[in-house]
Parts: C-alpha cells; sequence; structure tokens
C-alpha cells in the first residue's frame, strides 16, 4: 500500500514540478538542507524562518463605544528559528496559549502587535504586491478546524482547485482536472468525491480535503494546525507516511502544531513547547522528550495517555488556578500551577537559556541546576529591543540532514 | 451485562439519501452501554460514529433526509418509536451530547455566557441571575482561564479547546444518565484533557452517568474506558473489555488500527497503515465488509457477512477467520 501512495506522490510533484522550479528560481538560496546550527552562524545562508519577538495582542471591548478595556496576549513575545528546509519543526503547548495566533500572525492572516519574522530571508511584515502574492504561494495552511475551514458552498473539487486558479494560470482545463485528481487520490480520496460537499463527508474526510488544498501549490513551509486530531490512528499513519513522502522528496519544511505527543515526538526534529503566549523549553526532539526539562513540558509528558490498557495511569493534573491571558500572572507564568514554584518564581519572568546545546528552557531552578547562566543570545537576536533572547541555533537540530551531512 | 443495559442499540440501520445515492451510514448489529459505564467507540474516519450518536438523539443531518431502522433501548424504551416532544424532552435531560465540531455547534451570534446560561435556566428553571453563577462555576469546572470575561465573549473569540470546553459545560449542564461525548478532548492539551476526563468521571461517580465516548484516541480510551466497541463501515467488527479487546485485539481491523500507532523510537520509519481506502457507503462491499483490505480473507469473507461471536467472556469479534476456539484457521477451514 505504501508503495501505491508513493507511486501517487510522484504523479502529483511532478505535475506541479514546473512551477516549484519556478517559484524557487529567483529566490532560493542553493542549497539550505543542510544549513542548522552551523549554518545558522555562516552569514550567507539565512535560516529557513526566524522568527523575533512576535507578539499579538487583542483588545477586549466593553461598552456601547467599543473601547478597549483590556487586552488578550494571545502571543507574547516568541522568538525561534526554523534552521534547515525540510525539518520539521513541532509546536505543542496549552489549549488557548496563542499557538493558532501565532501561525496566523506568520501567515500574514492577522497583523502582528510586535516583532518580525524573515522566511528564507524576506521580511514577511513588509512585503506586499506580487512579493506577498509570491509568499502566500510559499506557505500554506492546513486549518485546525476543518469543518469551519473549508466553504461548504463549493464542492470538493472547487476547493482544492481554488487555489490553482488564483495562483496557477498554467494550469487549466483537462490539465487542471488531473491535478485535482491527483490531489485528491494522495490524501486518499477519490474522484468520486469530487462533487461533495463539506456537510456531505465526515470530519476525517474533510480534513482530506484541506490537506488537498494546501499541498496544491506544492509550498515551501506548511503549517499543519493538528492535522490529523479528526482522523482515526490508521488514516493518520496514511497521511503522516504522506507528508513524510513529500517532504523527503522536495525539502518541504513542516511547522506542526499538535496536542498529541506521541505524534510530534516522531514527526519533528525540534521541538517547541508553549504556555500563556511565551515558549517555555525548545530543543531537538532527542533531547526534550527523553528528558524534558520544564516543569510544563514534564506535567504534559506525563499527562499523555497511553495505550495500553493494561498500563492505568494516574494521570497527572495539574492543579492551582488557570492563568488569564488577559492579566498574566506576574513573574514566571506557569507558576500558579507549577508543582516546584519558588518565591523568585512570582516575581521573575525567567528568560529562555540554553541548558545544553541547542536546549533552550524558560525555568529558574531548571537553569539553575544547568549551571550555563543565561547566555547572550548571539547574533541578530540580541541587537534587537523587543526580543527576548532566542534561541538561535535550535531547530534543524537533531534532523536526520544534520546528522547524515 | 448483569441487569438490563442502560442503552441498548440492535440492528440499527441508517440510510441518508443523498443526490449521489443513498448512504447506508450504519447498519449495527448491536451495542450496549450499561449503567455508570463508560463505552469507548472508536473505529475508522466516516464510519458511521456520529451518526450513531446522532440516532440515540434522534437528530439526523436536517441536510440529508434519513431512514432510521432498528431498536435502540433506553431504560426501558425505544426511542425510535418516541415522538419529537418526548424526544425534545429526553434530549435536555436525560441524554446530551458533546458534539465533535465545537465550533460550529455554537451559535455564532450569542456569547458564549448567554448560550450556556440558557441551557442551564431552562433545564434547572432558575432565574437568570443563579443561572450566570452556575455559568461561571461549570466554567471553571472545565478549567476555562478568566470565566468571567470568557463567557463575554462570541465563540471565534476563543480558541478551538475553549469552544469545545463550552461545549462540554453545556453537556454536564444538564447532568444527563447518558452522555454521548464525540472527541470531546481532541482540540485540548493533555493537561486540560487529564482534568476533563477526570471531570466526566467525578459527574459518572456522583450522578452514575454512563458515557459513550467516541475517540480516535486509543490512549484515552485505553486509560479511561471499561469496554470500547470498535466500528468499521457502519457495524461493530469488535467489541468487548477495553483490556481485552486493546490489549489482544482479534479482529484483524482492531490489530491494523493498533498497530499504526507511533511508537517511540520509530521516528526514521513509516507507520504501519491498513493499506486500501475506506470504503464507500454507497456501495459498500459485500459480505465481511472489511475483507478488500483485510490479509486473512478468504473467498468467504467477499460472500457471507460474519456476525458477532463471543470469543471469551468479555470480548466478542465478526470475523471469519476468528472462531469461539479464536485458533486464528483460515476463514474457510471451518465452513
Ligand atoms: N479574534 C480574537 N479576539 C479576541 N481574543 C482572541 C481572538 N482569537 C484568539 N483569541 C484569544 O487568544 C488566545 C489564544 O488563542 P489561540 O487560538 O491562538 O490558542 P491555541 O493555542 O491555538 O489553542 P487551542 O490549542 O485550543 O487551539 C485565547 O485566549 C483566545 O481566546
Ligand atoms: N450530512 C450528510 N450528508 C450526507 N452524508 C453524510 C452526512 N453526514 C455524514 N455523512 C456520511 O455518513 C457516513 C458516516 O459519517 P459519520 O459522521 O457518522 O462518521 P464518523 O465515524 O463520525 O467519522 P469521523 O471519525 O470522521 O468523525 C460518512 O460516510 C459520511 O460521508
Ligand atoms: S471476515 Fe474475513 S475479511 Fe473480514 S476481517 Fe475476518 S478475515 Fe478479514
Ligand atoms: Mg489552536
Ligand atoms: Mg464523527
Amino acid at each position: 500500500m505504501h508503495g501505491g501512495r508513493t507511486k501517487e506522490g510522484t504523479g502529483l510533484m511532478q505535475a506541479g514540478d514546473a512551477t516549484f522550479g519556478a517559484g524557487g528560481s529567483g529566490h532560493r538560496p542553493a542549497d539550505f538542507a543542510g544549513a542548522g546550527p552551523a549554518g545558522a552562524a555562516a552569514p550567507l545562508a539565512p535560516l529557513f524562518l526566524s522568527v523575533r519577538g512576535v507578539k499579538k495582542h487583542f483588545p477586549v471591548r466593553a461598552g456601547i463605544l467599543g473601547r478597549a478595556t483590556a487586552w488578550v496576549r494571545a502571543v507574547d513575545g516568541v522568538s525561534f528559528d526554523i534552521g534547515g528546509r525540510g525539518t520539521t519543526f513541532g509546536l505543542v503547548g496549552e489549549s488557548g496559549c496563542g499557538k493558532t495566533t501565532l501561525t496566523r500572525v506568520v501567515l500574514r492572516l492577522l497583523p502582528p502587535t510586535a516583532g518580525r519574522v524573515l522566511l528564507e530571508g524576506r521580511d514577511i511584515f513588509g512585503l506586499a504586491g506580487e512579493g506577498l502574492r509570491r509568499l502566500r504561494r510559499d506557505m500554506q495552511l492546513v486549518p485546525q478546524d476543518p469543518y469551519g475551514s473549508l466553504n461548504p458552498r463549493l464542492p470538493v473539487g472547487d476547493i482544492v482547485s481554488e487555489p490553482l486558479w488564483t495562483h496557477a494560470p498554467e494550469l487549466r482545463g483537462k490539465a487542471l482536472q488531473r491535478r485535482v485528481a491527483e490531489l485528491l487520490e494522495v490524501v486518499g480520496l477519490s474522484s468520486a468525491h469530487l462533487r461533495r460537499f463539506p456537510h456531505e463527508l465526515s470530519g476525517g474526510q474533510r480534513q482530506r480535503v484541506a490537506i488537498a488544498r494546501a499541498l496544491a501549490l506544492n509550498p515551501r513551509l506548511v503549517i499543519l494546525d493538528e492535522p490529523t486530531s479528526a482522523l482515526d490512528v490508521s488514516v493518520q499513519a496514511q497521511v503522516i507516511n504522506l507528508l513524510r513522502d513529500l517532504q523527503s522528496r522536495f525539502s518541504l519544511t513542516y511547522w506542526f502544531v499538535s496536542h498529541n505527543l506521541p505524534l510530534v515526538e516522531y514527526l519533528s526534529d525540534t521541538v517547541a513547547v508553549m504556555y500563556l503566549g511565551r515558549l517555555v523549553e525548545v530543543g531537538a526532539r532527542g533531547d526534550v522528550f527523553p528528558s524534558p526539562a520544564h516543569p510544563y513540558t514534564r506535567a504534559l509528558i506525563s499527562a499523555s495517555p497511553s495505550p495500553d490498557p493494561t498500563r492505568r495511569q494516574e494521570m497527572a493534573v495539574l492543579e492551582g488556578q488557570v492563568p488569564s491571558a488577559t492579566a498574566p500572572p506576574p513573574g514566571c507564568r506557569f507558576h500558579t500551577r507549577c508543582p516546584g514554584a519558588e518565591s523568585r518564581c512570582r516575581q521573575e519572568s525567567p528568560e529562555l537559556r540554553e541548558l545544553e546545546p541547542g536546549h533552550w528552557v524558560a525555568c529558574h531552578l531548571v537553569a539553575a541546576r544547568g549551571g550555563g547562566g543565561p547566555r547572550a543570545a548571539a547574533g541578530s537576536g540580541g541587537t534587537r529591543a523587543d526580543a527576548p533572547g532566542g534561541p538561535q541555533a535550535v531547530a534543524g537540530g537533531g534532523g536526520a540532514n544534520q546528522k547524515g551531512g | 451485562m448483569v441487569s438490563e443495559p442502560l442503552l441498548s442499540i440492535r440492528n440499527l440501520r441508517v440510510q441518508l439519501s443523498t443526490d449521489r445515492g443513498l448512504v447506508h451510514a450504519v447498519d449495527l448489529s448491536h451495542l450496549t452501554v450499561g449503567r455508570g459505564e463508560t463505552c469507548g467507540l472508536v473505529g475508522e474516519t466516516g464510519c458511521g460514529k456520529t451518526m450513531t450518536g446522532l440516532s440515540i438523539l434522534g437528530l439526523l443531518p436536517t441536510s440529508a433526509p434519513g431512514t432510521v431502522e432498528g431498536e435502540i433501548w433506553f431504560r426501558g424504551r425505544d426511542l425510535l418509536k418516541r415522538g419529537p416532544a418526548e424526544m425534545r424532552r429526553i434530549r435536555g435531560r436525560e441524554i446530551s451530547m458533546i458534539f465533535q465540531d465545537p465550533v460550529s455547534s455554537l451559535n455564532p451570534a450569542f456569547t458564549v455566557g448567554e448560550q450556556l446560561a440558557r441551557v442551564i435556566r431552562w433545564h434547572r428553571r432558575v432565574g437568570s441571575r443563579a443561572a450566570r453563577q452556575a455559568a461561571l462555576d461549570m466554567c471553571s469546572l472545565v478549567r476555562l482561564p478568566d470565566p468571567e470575561q470568557v463567557l463575554r465573549r462570541y465563540p471565534h473569540q476563543l480558541s478551538g479547546g475553549m469552544c469545545q470546553r463550552i461545549g462540554i459545560a453545556i453537556a454536564l449542564a444538564l447532568r444527563p444518565h447518558l452522555l454521548i461525548a464525540d472527541e470531546p478532548t481532541t482540540s485540548l492539551d493533555v493537561t486540560i484533557q487529564a482534568q476533563i476526563l477526570r471531570l466526566i468521571a467525578d459527574l459518572q461517580d456522583r450522578l452514575g452517568t454512563a458515557v459513550l465516548l467516541i475517540s480516535h484516541d486509543l490512549g484515552v480510551v485505553a486509560q479511561v474506558c471499561d469496554r470500547v466497541a470498535v466500528m468499521y463501515a457502519g457495524d461493530v467488527v469488535e467489541q468487548g473489555a477495553t483490556a481485552r479487546v486493546l490489549a489482544r485485539p482479534l479482529h484483524p481491523y482492531t490489530q491494523g488500527l493498533l498497530a499504526s500507532l507511533p511508537s517511540r523510537g520509530a521516528s526514521g520509519r513509516p507507520l504501519p497503515a491498513i493499506p486500501g481506502t475506506v470504503p464507500s457507503l454507497i456501495h459498500p462491499p459485500p459480505g465481511c465488509r472489511f475483507h478488500p483490505r483485510c490479509s486473512l480473507a478468504a473467498p468467504r469473507c467477499s460472500r457471507e457477512r460474519p456476525r458477532p461471536r463471543a470469543v471469551g467472556p468479555e470480548q466478542e469479534v465478526a470475523c471469519h477467520a476468528r472462531g469461539p476456539h479464536e485458533g486464528g484457521d483460515r476463514p474457510d477451514a471451518s465452513g
């Protein structure tokens, strides 16, 4: 079966190959695949994606005048890098901590409150016109909600071909139809689904349509916001295999948001853990999962349910007040629920510090144990007032292409 | 199954007529949920889990007029024979559902506080002040931060997981005998998930509520369900005690599901997926609906539909290759 899918995958990408190459010829640095920690330091190889000090605050309005009475600090100073193309960056965190908002800001679907994002050296927030058009091709989203995100009035065929109509004028008529059929095939649907409407599909079928649509333009960066949470584990396995297959062949970079920790561990090269608008831990998969450093990461990993019914866990429940994003607690934002909080945690906000190479943690106690001390981030991050010392050389680390070459 | 189960579904057939033809969304031989029990319902995407849940409530999608046949026994009466007024009452007081789609099951035109308070006012017959307080309490119970403020927001101003918790609060506020929870925690991180699952367990302890938990998360099912039923293409193919079904699955589909889970240290390798694709429910395969994808399939499997058979005290499976002795013989060897 896997072999069969692989063949479909080839056809899919060949059909779009011309556009893929054309999109990249002008902008793409020759070879990014090896850029990681070392590449980050080299001046000529910009990071694939570099996020610095990004904030997004939403006004809370009240009264007839609708004046903002408070601000939801949904994303409150996030910095990280995805070093190498073709790697996977996994983002996990509390529900409501700002993951979706962060992706929407990076995709320019929401205006940022502060910060700077570079995609292959392009300043995302500064783009307009043709540059912005190209950016929209290069970054695609598979949204979190497979129900609300598909236009209920369009049949599946139109939903999938819509981005091709807008962005791929070279594909029309038979070629367009063929491509749409291929895309459906590759996500496990058939042309029998072409004329169905979203409401006629099950949740999982809708999510496959969303994936087909996102893959239509051969993007560079695909942001997957819980792409498989509506799928059963066997269909999930098919989709994940497919995503990996496309990734390795065309160096697609994935930014993968999920609550499914075993899946994040399976897929990601680098993992970031978010809590209440900030990153609390970033590192290579192989560092974070076996030995999580931040107490929130540890709570997450211990609450992840095991599918073995003979091993019933006492799922650790985090006691304490769930803090509000409107008035985040002073000091460490996790202190209201942290089992080990000390007085310092209630006063001082911990910065991300490098615990071991490439493994960053924002916790007073962990930093003390590690003894590394605050290592000022070298490079661009340190020069910006609004950027907290960001992890400069994390993402891409631990990836297969790192070890291999 | 010592006393009469709380819910007992027999020969349920749900057919939806669409412009492409009749969709055989559910064709389920039997499924039971005992009092106070948590029964998991897992299975392939599109196999009819949500439709089964909606049929219990008498809520089929308006977009596809359908027919429902069979029996759904609940507290001594057949729900399929009740009129709309009685079903409305049952939905309000005896059975409630956490809907799979948290965002669109809420009304975008009202704040979530208004929606929650309305349900509470109607159900408990209390004034608006008491309802507001109860709504606040529910929000804290489902671990929503800053309840005062969250209740004033509209659904689109909340994250996916926050909407989901509002849906949970509404369903729990009804204090039902049976809670149908359709993927209740998929948009939640695992620490909040653990708290919600504990909250549901508390409700079960206090009120004896039974839960039909529809989920793709085999981890959640393994951890909280007493029994589990595995559905494929409209029917339950295996059911029984969770410890047996998940630890020693017998149906080839269940075995395939469990094998598809990513395991630690498997990062470089492709995940084992069940070959083939979800069958069309307009023209479901004859015989065993799983046979086109089954590695054990024999000629008999494409001719004759396997009936569920007990393969031990706490497990039953519908597969020609699995007899009462469960020797794993070839399907044709026995007949
Ligand atoms: N349009 C909006 N107006 C006001 N607040 C908003 C808006 N959109 C999001 N928020 C708030 O921003 C915060 C972050 O929401 P976001 O959707 O990014 O969370 P998330 O991490 O994706 O959560 P989940 O895991 O539940 O999807 C939440 O407190 C949410 O209520
Ligand atoms: N409104 C509708 N109109 C026509 N067909 C529908 C409609 N809703 C569902 N179906 C079909 O009925 C079948 C059963 O759908 P159902 O939603 O019960 O699946 P499910 O098991 O809940 O799947 P998932 O795990 O993806 O939520 C599917 O094949 C689906 O295509
Ligand atoms: S009845 Fe036959 S086709 Fe169906 S699961 Fe059993 S062996 Fe496979
Ligand atoms: Mg989200
Ligand atoms: Mg469903």
